[in-house]
């Protein structure tokens, strides 16, 4: 049983970071927005033109420790600020586990406006139905029969049954740094893209699809 | 020494309290609000910020409406005259732009619910291509490139910078201080007055008929229901499913309160009666008992010619002139 040493950790007392670096990956290939990437397996392109997404509530545990990070992160793949995250902790720890959530929680969802990362302003809310968008993918793929060949993904919803924030979490080797690969194929080799192109609301599509985005992560060390 | 000290920390403190209340008083009888208002303490240079706003045409693309074009104060901030209200270039929405008032006692907001916070309502409206038909960044940019809205956000929030938080915070406040508490109803619960003998009866009628979901002292459970009302097949509006993705919830809509009738009209969702004699009539032989009706609703509601006139006097006593005409709440200067 670990020892709740800190909940909410006072982050300034620590210089030192844990980091985890996030790559965005399809079938292997680095994803940078608007550059085609080849599916090495059909010789298919995709042209990415948006991959944004929330991550929050990382929670690192050592044997004996367990640090909470409370906050959000809006992950821009076309931000390179936005794709390395550190956390202070105490020199002499080693996370042996970690677990976070993609996409924001029931909770937060219906506590009323909030800055920062989590202010609408940044694109990732509906007004009119109120809620955050956990992840927005959108590019252009030639078996896409959308308009132009788009296909959007914004996926969200918090009430059940089709909730869609995502509690993932990986065993660790001891250590104080991590890159999350995100295989994107996973999502989108879920869905017909001759069929399903779009998907704009909450409901049990989104929630398919929010279940398919749990298994693309994979920790390299 | 150190007791008068206390003394006047006590005195201090009471003093402080009273201060941070009178923005925000209700009677003993209406239940605690469910805003949190930790979250967004109300002061009253916030409070003047969102009354700026909510009379502010800037919030609109083309700078022509305002949230008061239709949530107009002199009919308890509903949409006078129109079924469906209107918004920017003469379009029309689908819905009856609602009465404001009470808000601190609502959880969701719209006729189906699909906002879930006072917060986040203004979003709506704003962004809305019928509505006011404009971009946060927009509103936020013609904001900041206003000095005087400079001055009035940093008086309000130390902060100059205008944030989302900030404005949709401000609306709030200004909304939250629409409270209707001032009626006859209020009164004789008060104790200052009697009802009359006709009021009385209607009362009674209401009490039998009406308070399971427009429950006192509110007038509404703020929950959502189906009222037998045939779908206009023009609008093909099936409410809270939409949003709940319940199919239960077919044909549902949040209940509206029933205070300040006398200046809201028309009534539903689609502001399909003129009068109150045209709704009481449609509870009364109108309902289409074929739909999925709540139980409250199964029992067919029998009325009297007396007992609807009855009905009517006291659902007058629920009219707040005094909330209607407040001061407070007008066009700031």
């Amino acid at each position: 049983m670990p020892f709740l040493m800190f909940l909410f950790y006072p982050e300034e007392l620590y210089s030192q970071g844990f980091t985890i670096n996030i790559k965005p990956m399809y079938y292997g290939h680095i994803i940078q927005i608007d550059h085609p990437v080849i599916d090495s397996l059909q010789g298919e392109h995709v042209t990415f033109k948006e991959c944004k997404f929330y991550m929050g509530k990382f929670t690192l545990y050592s044997k004996d420790t367990v640090l909470h990070f409370d906050r959000y992160h809006l992950i821009d793949i076309d931000n390179a600020n936005t794709t390395v995250l550190s956390f202070p902790i105490p020199p002499s720890f080693y996370a042996d586990s970690i677990s976070f959530l993609l996409g924001i929680d029931s909770v937060t969802n219906i506590s009323g406006i909030m800055d920062g990362d989590l202010d609408p302003l940044n694109g990732m809310y509906w007004a009119w139905n109120s809620g955050y968008i956990n992840m927005k993918i959108e590019g252009i793929t030639p078996k896409c029969q959308g308009r132009n060949n788009l296909f959007q993904f914004h996926i969200g919803g918090y009430q059940a049954p089709y909730q869609t924030a995502q509690k993932i979490s990986f065993v660790l080797k001891k250590t104080q740094s991590i890159k999350i690969q995100m295989n994107v194929q996973n999502i989108l080799e879920k869905v017909q893209l001759s069929k399903e192109y779009q998907i704009m609301s909450p409901g049990k599509k989104a929630k398919e699809m929010s279940e398919s985005m749990s298994t693309m992560f994979s920790i390299l060390q | 020494m150190k007791y008068i000290f206390l003394f006047c920390v006590f005195c201090i403190a009471i003093l402080l309290i009273s201060f941070e209340s009178s923005e925000f008083t209700y009677p003993d009888y209406f239940p605690k609000p469910v805003y949190n208002f930790s979250q967004n303490p109300l002061k009253k240079e916030v409070i003047q910020l969102g009354r700026r706003l909510f009379y502010d045409p800037i919030l609109s693309a083309d700078s022509s409406i305002s949230c008061a074009s239709c949530h107009s104060q002199y009919n308890a901030f509903a949409h006078v005259d129109h079924d469906l209200s209107h918004g920017i270039y003469d379009r029309i929405g689908k819905r009856n732009a609602p009465a404001l008032m009470n808000l601190a006692w609502q959880k969701l907001f719209m006729w189906d619910g699909a906002i879930n916070h006072l917060d986040m309502q203004a979003l709506a409206p704003i962004t809305h291509p019928n509505e006011m038909d404009n971009s946060l960044e927009n509103v936020l940019s013609r904001l900041r490139n206003n000095s005087n809205y400079r001055h009035y956000f940093f008086s309000a929030f130390n902060d100059s910078a205008i944030k989302t938080e900030h404005v949709l915070k401000a609306l709030s406040q200004f909304e939250l201080t629409f409270i209707s508490s001032n009626s006859k109803y209020d009164s004789v619960k008060k104790g200052l007055v009697s009802f009359t003998e006709k009021e009385q009866k209607g009362y009674e009628v209401f009490l039998q008929n009406c308070n399971a979901c427009h429950t006192e002292p509110l007038f509404s459970s703020y929950s959502f229901s189906h009222n037998g009302l045939p779908l206009d097949s023009t609008l093909s509006d099936y409410g809270r499913v939409s949003i709940s993705l319940q199919s239960s919830d077919s044909g549902y809509f949040k209940i509206p309160t029933l205070r300040n009738l006398r200046y809201s009209f028309p009534y539903m969702h689609d502001g399909r009666f003129k009068t109150l004699s045209k709704v009481i009539q449609h509870y009364t032989s109108g309902i289409d008992y074929s739909l999925h009706l709540p139980k409250e609703l199964k029992k067919p509601i029998q009325l009297s010619s007396d007992q609807k006139v009855e009905l009517i006097s006291f659902l007058f006593t629920l009219n707040d002139s005094s909330f209607v005409f407040n001061k407070q709440y007008s066009y700031l200067k």
